[in-house]
């Protein structure tokens, strides 16, 4: 087996290839996620995201101000396509006051 | 060939379920998770791009590499599902034991860099494609259709509390306590919540996957059975604790490294004990702490050279060249708020040193502020403002120990029942504005 340091399990990305998106002049982390697909996979970045945050910031690649993470979009959990397609239908009245 | 067994049952098992064709005895606490890592069966899949074995890790539903084939069902995730007798578990995304695509990992050493491998010729190149995609994606479609339509339930609560840990336990408590009982969704088993204090009105096994600002809506769903859930609240809190990062180290993705807080609670959730030998990475009070609750040496990261190990791990190798040999390293890394839907519902997000947060006043309010990141700043501002009032309690508010996560929960209870006290705005304001 091939000694490898993961930042990204899901997608496979490894310290190296950080480093290299770091030597093509990348320093944060949506131009990071677009060039390595780090954050891509299942987890959707609940395991990589904060390692690569601190990475960036203790390589003083970008002041922890200007840090921010890619786009959280849903759904944050697994969901299937039936539970979703349960929803097109049109919301009942709301009832509260 | 049996493997030793790395965690001890409470009591003498009574479920048996099958793994990879072979039966597997399990207790009725048991995950399929907790039962595979007792057993010593650690790895259940092979990786996207470098195929290297890969098994749960973090033990809390949220990595991602737990995900087996479960009675012809792909990607449930191992650590949450509760064992069944009979039940049918496979591996995902491998080709049995001497899976000939592990040679990937062999063959490229200095890593593959797919801005530049084989792009041209253009003829390579689509061979190359076709190869990778038959190899990546994780699992393979269902066994039949499934055989329930997902139904669909909507709620209107006053209050929705997102996670039965112990600060969403403690704020429920308080409120109902107060005669507001709050609808409480918690994305583990009801099986795997235990404890005398859950809440009254308790969704288990339903997961938030989404808060749509826009469609002024929170979305939750079921597996088994398959519900949607549709979540109209007054206010939410988001009691939806932290994530464990990992820790960079070489070889950190070897079967048998695992969140050392998920293992921790997998112990407490299951009634088991280790027989494992255990090693924790970390560093500060908060590792030291649950390396003391596990009874294993604990090493900072600093002093790690690499883990070793082929198809599982098998020890710490330290940077004066010892090795302390292990069948577990627990890893326990500074946590990282779960801000995700805090995000999504338009919370402006800081980066607090270990992860990122919502920004939250003293008593844990979110202003709903402009949207996170700045493409979105210009529909978040012609946006109507939320029909909602959004908390955050426990880690996602900053706090660490259980007397900070208490402190969160008591300050955002009193707030929260003086907004519960105002009469609520009238509808058409929301819908106006």
């Amino acid at each position: 087996m091939t000694a490898r340091t993961f930042v990204c399990r899901c997608e496979d990305v490894t310290l190296t290839e950080i480093e290299r998106a770091i030597a093509a002049g990348l320093s944060d982390v949506e131009e990071i996620k677009r060039y390595t697909g780090l954050g891509t996979g299942p987890c959707q970045g609940k395991e990589c995201l904060s390692a690569l945050g601190r990475l960036l910031v203790a390589r003083n690649l970008i002041a922890p101000a200007a840090l921010r993470p890619f786009t959280a979009r849903p759904p944050v959990e697994p969901v299937t396509f039936g539970a979703l397609a349960a929803g097109a239908t049109d919301l009942p009245e709301d009832p509260s006051p | 060939m049996p493997k030793a067994p790395l965690l001890a049952p409470p009591g003498p098992p009574t479920i048996s379920f099958r793994w990879d064709g072979a039966p597997v005895a399990a207790c009725p606490g048991d995950t399929v998770a907790s039962a595979l890592i007792a057993a010593g069966e650690l790895a259940t899949s092979r990786s996207a791009k470098y195929r290297r074995l890969r098994g749960p890790a973090c033990l809390h539903g949220g990595c991602g590499t737990c995900l087996v084939r479960i009675d012809g069902r792909p990607n449930q995730r191992a650590c949450l599902t509760p064992v069944r007798e009979d039940m049918c578990v496979e591996p995902q995304n491998t080709y049995g034991g001497l899976d000939p695509t592990a040679l990937v990992d062999q063959v490229f050493r200095r890593g593959i860099d797919h801005h530049h491998l084989v792009v041209y010729p253009r003829i390579a190149n689509q061979m190359m494609q076709g190869v990778a995609r038959e190899l990546a994606g994780f699992g393979e479609l269902p066994d039949a259709p499934p055989a329930d339509v997902a139904g669909l339930v909507d709620h209107v609560p006053e209050v929705l509390v997102i996670g039965a840990g112990r600060s969403g336990r403690a704020l429920a408590a308080a409120l109902a306590a107060a005669g507001h009982p709050p609808l409480v969704v918690e994305r583990r088993p009801a099986a795997a919540l235990g404890g005398a204090d859950l809440p009254t009105r308790l969704l288990a096994g339903v997961g938030v996957f989404a808060c749509y600002p826009q469609e002024r809506l929170w979305a939750a769903a079921s597996e088994q059975p398959p519900v949607l859930h549709r979540l109209r609240p007054r206010h939410v809190v988001l009691a939806v604790g932290a994530h464990e990062p990992t820790i960079p180290l070489a070889n950190n993705d070897l079967p048998g490294v695992v969140s050392a807080r998920g293992l921790v609670d997998m112990l407490e959730q299951t009634g088991r004990t280790l027989s494992a030998r255990v090693v924790v990475i970390g560093e500060g009070a908060r590792a030291e702490l649950l390396a003391s609750s596990l009874a294993a040496e604990r090493v900072p990261p600093a002093r790690v050279r690499k883990l070793i190990g082929a198809r599982r791990v098998k020890g710490v190798q330290l940077d004066d060249g010892r090795t302390l040999r292990c069948d577990l390293v627990a890893l326990a890394p500074d946590p990282a708020p779960a801000f995700e839907l805090a995000a999504q519902a338009g919370a402006p997000i800081h980066f607090t040193g270990a992860g990122f947060a919502p920004v939250v006043d003293a008593d844990g309010r979110i202003a709903a502020g402009p949207a996170a990141h700045p493409l979105e700043a210009e529909g978040a501002q012609t946006a109507p403002p939320p029909p909602w009032t959004l908390w955050a309690v426990g880690e996602l508010a900053g706090a660490t120990t259980p007397a900070e996560i208490r402190g969160t929960v008591d300050r955002c209870a009193a707030a929260l029942l003086r907004a519960l006290a105002e009469p609520p705005a009238p509808k058409d304001s929301h819908a106006r504005a």
